[in-house]
């Protein structure tokens, strides 16, 4: 009776260990899936498939307004990942090391923009840009895509101080380095996994991301995201599959990287 | 290689020194001076303040008050990097990022020597630890010891003036601590350089060095030879401290030629003077160490003392015994195993002439 009971457990539980991967895997990916399909489908009617086809992307390239904003998110990424990578690293060494009275209340702080609604800092950075009479376009997007950066650059960072051992930094002082030095050649050396994954997560997220540009852009500047969204108007063509596919590719690229430099720094630890 | 400049006079001058941090005094007014190529050793509890004692003498740490003077200058407010010091750290503190030719190559850059002499250099130093082969292999890859090689071998490569040592074989197996006492005392011979090594090892501390310091409350309460510390403790920390020696209660009888004598109950026993003077019929402490003790059956001279049998311990090659006499409890060391003695026997116990010394209360030694 109880080796009975104990069967059907178990074969319960065997029952939920292959339902869960499958209900993630089919809520998450199936849809990415058909997106990319759809990118290859000869059709111009989305839902109806009629063959391979590369004319879409072929399309793409020759577009210029798209070629356009492409150039745009890259830019905007590759920026306000480079300018958060050396904000978030100076704040975190510097708050790390300061002995503040409200220390803990800072380092929440700087995690700010992950908590607050997109739309809200979107609205927040619209105002303060207009306040200051800042022209809308490339400069704006790169300072709100820069300050929602910070916190991704700034976690991974933190975290890698918390481990390092400082005794290393000593070492070199000890050893003949200047405090410049020695933050160049041990410090910096140690913290560059971190910095890097840091970057590529803020790349990802700022190559993807569509609220906050749309508030603080100009009228002439457009973004990857932008015309996907604006587009949406006018119904979801194969062109924008192709798209969302390409900008899939460099988000996942993005994710992978990071997370293998993040766990390569792991392992020598 | 020129390294052996074993010249003669102080290398280093420690005056009026101390370091608070907040409310707690972790270095008081200590003075002390370490002779060229000499191997001292600060021995002392955690706690003690001989590692910060190791940081302000390389300049990791900011000294509140006093002087540091090194080869003749006055260091005491340079830069660490300004001082021809380096330091073995306790948990090696090497470069992981850098492999084990630029952990050691590194203080040779940072003096921007050409390229063929480092890697000369380098390849002594990996020789001189026994470590050649090594040297594309990353921290991560070695075992304890071996970082430790490499960090002593980073250590010494920029021929500093003294060699600071933070428990470098804390973390080590015990066989292989024993191996790199002989090999680290061997290296300081072959380099000529001064070691200040700390540690909470006595053992390490008598082995190796040429003088030691017995650290207590951010003060030496005693500086001198192994031998002195162990045979002649000025003060009774000291003798508890270094062999766990026995220290027995007794009253101060008045000198006599080359010794004291101090009674204990009944027996009188001929001691040699500590460092204190002692007025007849003080209360002192008197330094005995178990091995000096004799353990028999019937009393042997005038000077024995009886107690019963409390404790034994064989631990392998020595046995100790814990005898009560009068509710003083005396260890005794025997060499060997000896099964003719049980717990709950009464035993005599005898001491040579001599072989006591008095020691200062530690309040003295403030």
């Amino acid at each position: 009776m109880k080796d009975n009971k104990l069967h059907i457990i178990r074969k319960k539980r065997g029952f939920f260990k292959v339902i869960y991967p499958i209900l993630m895997t089919v809520l998450t990916y199936l849809p990415i899936l058909m997106v990319v399909i759809y990118s290859f489908n000869g059709s111009r009617i989305s839902s109806v498939w009629s063959g391979f086809s590369l004319k879409w992307y072929s399309q793409l390239f020759r577009d210029d307004a798209i070629f356009e904003a492409l150039g745009n998110s890259l830019i905007l990424a590759l920026a306000s990942s480079l300018i958060a990578a050396v904000i978030a690293t100076s704040a975190a060494l510097f708050i790390g090391r300061a002995k503040l009275p409200f220390k803990w209340a800072v380092e929440k702080m700087s995690l700010a923009p992950l908590i607050i609604p997109e739309i809200i800092l979107g609205m927040v950075f619209l105002a303060f840009f207009s306040l200051l009479g800042l022209p809308f376009g490339m400069i704006s997007l790169i300072i709100a895509h820069t300050a929602f950066c910070i916190p991704y650059v700034y976690n991974q960072v933190k975290a890698r101080l918390e481990v390092m051992d400082n005794t290393a930094v000593e070492a070199a002082r000890d050893l003949g380095a200047s405090p410049m030095k020695a933050f160049l050649t041990v410090t910096l050396p140690m913290l560059m996994p971190a910095i890097v994954s840091g970057m590529f997560l803020s790349f990802a997220m700022s190559f993807d991301d569509v609220i906050i540009s749309i508030f603080v852009t100009g009228v002439d500047v457009n973004t990857l995201p932008i015309i996907v969204y604006t587009s949406l108007k006018t119904g979801v063509t194969p062109k924008i599959n192709a798209i969302c596919t390409l900008m899939l590719g460099v988000t996942v690229i993005c994710y992978v990287i990071a997370g293998i430099i993040g766990r390569k720094t792991k392992d020598k630890k | 290689m020129d390294m052996a400049s074993t010249g003669s006079g102080e290398i280093l001058q420690v005056v009026g020194l101390s370091k608070s941090f907040g409310d707690t005094n972790v270095i008081r007014d200590l003075s002390f001076t370490v002779n060229r190529g000499e191997f001292l050793t600060v021995l002392g509890s955690s706690g003690c303040g001989k590692t910060t004692l190791l940081r302000l003498i390389s300049g990791l740490e900011e000294a509140d008050g006093g002087k540091i003077i090194l080869d003749g200058c006055d260091v005491t407010e340079k830069e660490p990097n300004l001082r021809p010091v380096n330091t073995v750290f306790q948990n090696y503190a090497l470069f992981p990022h850098l492999n084990v030719f630029d952990n050691i190559a590194y203080p040779l850059k940072i003096k921007k020597l050409p390229k063929d002499e480092i890697k000369n250099r380098v390849f002594e130093a990996l020789d001189l630890v026994q470590m050649s082969g090594y040297e594309r292999r990353y921290p991560a890859s070695l075992s304890g010891g071996q970082r430790q090689r490499i960090a002593i071998a980073r250590a010494v490569v920029s021929h500093p003036e003294i060699l600071l040592l933070d428990e470098p074989l804390g973390a080590l197996d015990l066989n292989l601590r024993r191996a790199m006492q002989t090999e680290l005392k061997n290296l300081q011979k072959q380099l000529g350089i001064t070691f200040i090594y700390i540690t909470h090892d006595q053992e390490e501390a008598l082995n190796m060095s040429d003088r030691v310091a017995v650290m207590k409350d951010g003060r030496f309460i005693q500086l001198g030879t192994p031998e002195d510390i162990y045979d002649r403790p000025d003060y009774a920390y000291v003798a508890r401290f270094v062999g766990e020696a026995n220290l027995l209660p007794g009253v101060y009888a008045g000198e006599t030629d080359g010794g004291a004598l101090v009674k204990f109950g009944d027996a009188t026993l001929r001691v040699r003077q500590g460092k204190m003077p002692h007025n007849l019929c003080d209360l002192v402490h008197v330094a005995l160490r178990g091995e000096k003790i004799t353990v028999s059956d019937k009393a042997t001279d005038e000077g024995s003392v009886c107690g019963t049998v409390e404790e034994l311990n064989f631990a392998g090659g020595v046995m100790r015994l814990t005898v009560n006499s009068d509710g003083v409890r005396i260890t005794a060391m025997r060499y060997g195993l000896d099964t003719s003695i049980r717990v709950g026997e009464q035993v005599w116990l005898t001491a040579p002439d001599l072989s006591g010394i008095i020691c200062g209360n530690d309040e003295d030694g403030k």
